[in-house]
């Protein structure tokens, strides 16, 4: 049951793009992350849905109606802002009841506001959701910031939206608050059923918390899928770049389930390409594997980062560097060997341009 | 090394020294001390019927004035603030311009157009004279209303007057109040323009702490005055304290 | 065509507030041989020389003990600090005539008579110094608060420092605060009034002729050269510095 249906939307400010020609849909009750750098689009997008921004072109369907010129107060969606934007002048309870105390409710042929004391009852539900059971009366400014997003959050599902929109909402917040309110909003999503749709540049945040994830860069849309489908395989260099750490080294396609890259032919589990394509090869740090004998390839280490539970060297072949996940520590200037299974070896299409001019050479039979 | 640096602040202290703190300290004296210390002439003060008339005639007028500045301004701010035309900064100088002619002429301006005197025209004057002062606070105050509290208030279904009300309305008051007080305070002892605009029925404070210095030479029942005049600040200071302390705290203030 | 409409309030109190005005500027322009007047009569031409003297005067001294205080009062302890700035809000907060009233009973006190040109000088100092105060204290807090020490640890006297590395910095904020305390100095009545033994301003030759009930027409072409030179200065400001912003956003 599609609840959202965003169609060759896009928004311009003073003739640049903001946003291009983006689709995609979202099914009632998914968790899903809208996740790229800054300037991507992704809160302009997140706007769009919520209406505090009118698209220019391209329509919006929430829950099957067409949504895309309908002020905010309208639709049946509610923000969590990034700052939260809790009213300074109302206490807790007044802070979750504003949206409550607007709402008409359809009785037999015609509408009601809500009584007094329903409002109380769903304010204190919404509170108790969230782990604020006995905060009604207090002051805004006495919360702190994990506080706060909560009963931003209250205010916002207490009015029983549709969809509910996450803005950046743990930006804010130190790490391991943000750590705990993750844990918590996934468990409100299983709560609550209602679909969530959370904006946010942090890739393990996107990665940890989320049904599908849709990354974006400038504007337009890079990929959509589930966190593993993004991991395991990334669409462009830009994708495979963004999550994770990875390498991506220059690589030719020899055939199928082979692939050459640092001077040596390795097998492989793609194939599909054309013979002799330029590819970008994406290797996982912790993918890359160090072997005492029966190594594929030798690199120098150039130097190590502690990292806690492991470490992090960085190796040099054939001067392409290589970043690596260790267990064990080593030396500066030490020879290692390297071994890579098959599938853990990604191929992709490369979008660098000088590549795509020799594979055009490469199409038209030349070596 | 550290001290040698208050020390550049030195003939300011020395000069509000003399020039503030002294003086009003001969105010006081002037005021509580007729022979030894006593209350004696705010007593006489404070039961002339005629003074009394003065005093709240006065606040009447002022409190008036801030009323109206108050009903003018406010809208006038709204539009400005919400407007995002390139030409808001420029109409504000020109609201604020007027403050910088003559205080004198303007008030001459204002009586040499309308021949009419009296309470009215007190009112009319001050209204025009301190407009600016209310409306400023107001406009600083809207401007800096986070745009996220807007957008929160129509996310949850408020349409633009009911986010008016519940939402600019109470987080503008703090404007407000601070515009009524910069109004209030100067109006209420305003002296030339009550007397060339008013008749006799309009005799303020300032006129009559005029009246005292320039033909009576009476510099206690001046004092006095002056010490009134001079806790009207003190209240206004007081309210304003308490005012915001209890804006903070649930419903706002409306 | 709505949205226009929007200005209307806007528009009519712009009216109401430029009704008097406009109506004696355009008084003046049928009376033209009152601007000669003004600047040959030696009433009026004594009285414009000892405004604007007084108020450059005044205005400067009053920049130089505020520039040299804003330096000791950021350095100064909580309490102290406070204190400070309650004391420099008495003489805004206060009604003029409070203030100038407070003045008289000084200069009575201290034996002072006939001194119009001293007094009046003091006087619009202390009419100035808050504001200018006001005007130069932000612009300090936002100044590195290393600078002065940098200064003294590199050889500098702590006047050095002061000269050659603070006013540089301040240097907007003083010519503001300098701008502000002339305006007001000119536009001051209450408390000339009160302490000028004599001396004429603008501001009292104005009121001596009210007084009598009686308006000469040099003050319609007083007010019109004013608002001519403020409507001036308020476009070429306009032009030079917020156009600069473009559209607000």
């Amino acid at each position: 049951m599609k609840i959202i249906e965003v169609k060759n939307v896009s928004k311009f400010y003073n003739g640049e793009g903001a946003v291009s020609n983006t689709s995609f849909t979202i099914d009632e009750g998914e968790f899903v992350t809208i996740l790229g750098p800054s300037g991507s689009g992704k809160t302009t997008i997140l706007r769009m849905l919520a209406g505090f921004e009118m698209a220019s072109s391209g329509t919006i369907l929430i829950d099957g109606k067409d949504m895309t010129k309908i002020p905010p107060n309208k639709r049946p969606v509610n923000t969590v802002f990034q700052k939260y934007a809790l009213f300074p002048h109302l206490d807790v309870f007044e802070n979750i009841a504003f949206g409550l105390k607007l709402k008409r409710i359809k009785v037999n042929d015609g509408e009601r506001l809500l009584s007094v004391g329903e409002i109380k009852s769903k304010v204190q539900e919404a509170l108790s959701l969230v782990g604020l059971k006995n905060y009604g009366d207090r002051d805004i400014d006495n919360l702190s910031g994990g506080q706060q997003q909560r009963v931003a959050i209250a205010r916002a599902i207490v009015n029983e939206p549709k969809v509910l929109l996450l803005d950046e909402p743990l930006s804010a917040l130190d790490l391991k608050m943000r750590q705990e309110m993750r844990i918590e909003l996934r468990r409100l999503h299983k709560e609550l059923g209602i679909t969530f749709i959370f904006v946010t540049h942090d890739q393990e945040e996107a990665m940890t918390m989320s049904d599908r994830i849709i990354v974006m860069k400038d504007g337009i849309i890079q990929q959509i899928g589930t966190p593993k489908q993004i991991y395991d395989e990334p669409s462009n260099a830009f994708v495979a770049d963004f999550i994770g750490d990875s390498n991506i080294i220059k690589g030719k396609f020899i055939k199928d389930f082979q692939v050459e890259f640092l001077g040596k032919k390795f097998e492989c589990v793609d194939k599909g390409f054309k013979r002799n394509e330029i590819v970008d090869v994406v290797l996982r740090p912790e993918s890359i594997e160090v072997v005492k004998k029966d190594a594929q390839i030798e690199a120098k280490v150039l130097y190590s980062i502690f990292e806690g539970s492991y470490y992090n060297i960085t190796v040099e072949i054939k001067k392409q560097k290589l970043v690596i996940e260790t267990i064990r520590r080593y030396e500066d200037g030490a020879k290692i060997g390297l071994w890579i299974e098959p599938d853990e070896i990604h191929l992709m299409r490369s979008n660098d341009i000088e590549d795509k001019e020799e594979n055009k050479e490469v199409e038209n039979g030349e070596e | 090394m550290k001290n040698s640096r208050v020390l550049f602040s030195v003939p300011y202290l020395i000069f509000m020294a003399v020039f503030v703190v002294f003086p009003l300290g001969l105010l006081f004296y002037y005021a509580f001390f007729v022979q030894g210390f006593s209350l004696e002439r705010f007593g006489n003060y404070f039961s002339s019927a005629d003074e009394m008339a003065t005093l709240f005639r006065s606040i009447g007028f002022a409190f008036t004035a801030a009323l109206f500045c108050i009903l003018i301004g406010y809208p006038a701010a709204l539009i400005l603030a919400r407007s995002r035309s390139k030409f808001v900064p420029f109409i504000l100088l020109l609201l604020t311009a007027p403050m910088w002619v003559n205080g004198l002429l303007r008030t001459i301006a204002l009586g040499e157009l309308f021949a009419s005197r009296g309470a009215f025209m007190v009112i009319i004057g001050l209204t025009m004279d301190y407009l600016p002062f209310m409306l400023m606070p107001i406009y600083l105050v809207l401007k800096n209303i986070d745009k996220a509290y807007l957008e929160a208030s129509t996310d949850l279904g408020a349409n633009k007057w009911t986010t008016f009300y519940k939402v600019v309305l109470p987080l503008s008051m703090s404007g407000i109040i601070s515009g009524f007080l910069m109004v209030f305070t100067p109006a209420v002892s305003t002296y030339y323009l009550s007397a060339y605009l008013g008749d006799n029925t309009t005799f303020m404070l300032g006129e009559e702490l005029n009246l005292m210095f320039t033909k009576n030479h009476d510099y206690s029942g001046g004092a006095v005055i002056a010490i009134v005049l001079l806790s009207f600040v003190l209240i206004s200071f007081f309210i304003t304290n308490w005012l915001s302390k209890l804006g903070n705290k649930r419903g706002g203030i409306i | 065509m709505k949205k226009y409409l929007l200005w209307l309030p806007v528009v009519i109190l712009l009216f109401f507030l430029y009704l008097p005005i406009i109506s004696i500027v355009i008084k003046s322009f049928g009376n033209i041989e009152s601007f000669g007047e003004l600047f040959t009569s030696k009433k009026y031409i004594g009285a414009i020389a000892n405004t604007f003297v007084i108020a450059i005067v005044s205005s400067l001294f009053a920049t130089i003990i505020a520039t040299m205080a804003v330096v000791g009062i950021t350095k100064m302890g909580r309490r102290n600090k406070t204190a400070t700035m309650i004391v420099n809000q008495l003489p805004i907060v206060n009604a003029d005539i409070v203030v100038s009233f407070s003045l008289v009973l000084l200069f009575i006190t201290l034996g002072i008579y006939n001194a119009g040109y001293l007094k009046l000088f003091f006087c619009h100092t202390l009419i100035a110094l808050p504001f200018v105060l006001l005007t130069i204290l932000p612009r300090m807090r936002q100044l590195d608060e290393n600078l002065y020490d940098a200064a003294l640890d590199l050889g500098a006297t702590p006047f050095g420092a002061f000269w050659r590395v603070i006013i540089p910095q301040l240097m907007p904020a003083i010519v503001n605060g300098f701008l502000l305390g002339f305006t007001l100095s000119l536009d001051d009545f209450v408390i000339t009034q009160y302490n000028n033994d004599g001396i004429h301003t603008i501001s009292t030759v104005i009121y001596s002729a009210i007084a009598k009930k009686d308006i000469p027409n040099v003050f319609y072409a007083l007010t019109t050269i004013i608002f001519g030179i403020i409507l001036v200065g308020l476009c070429v400001y306009n032009f030079m510095f917020l156009r600069k912003r473009g559209k607000q956003k």
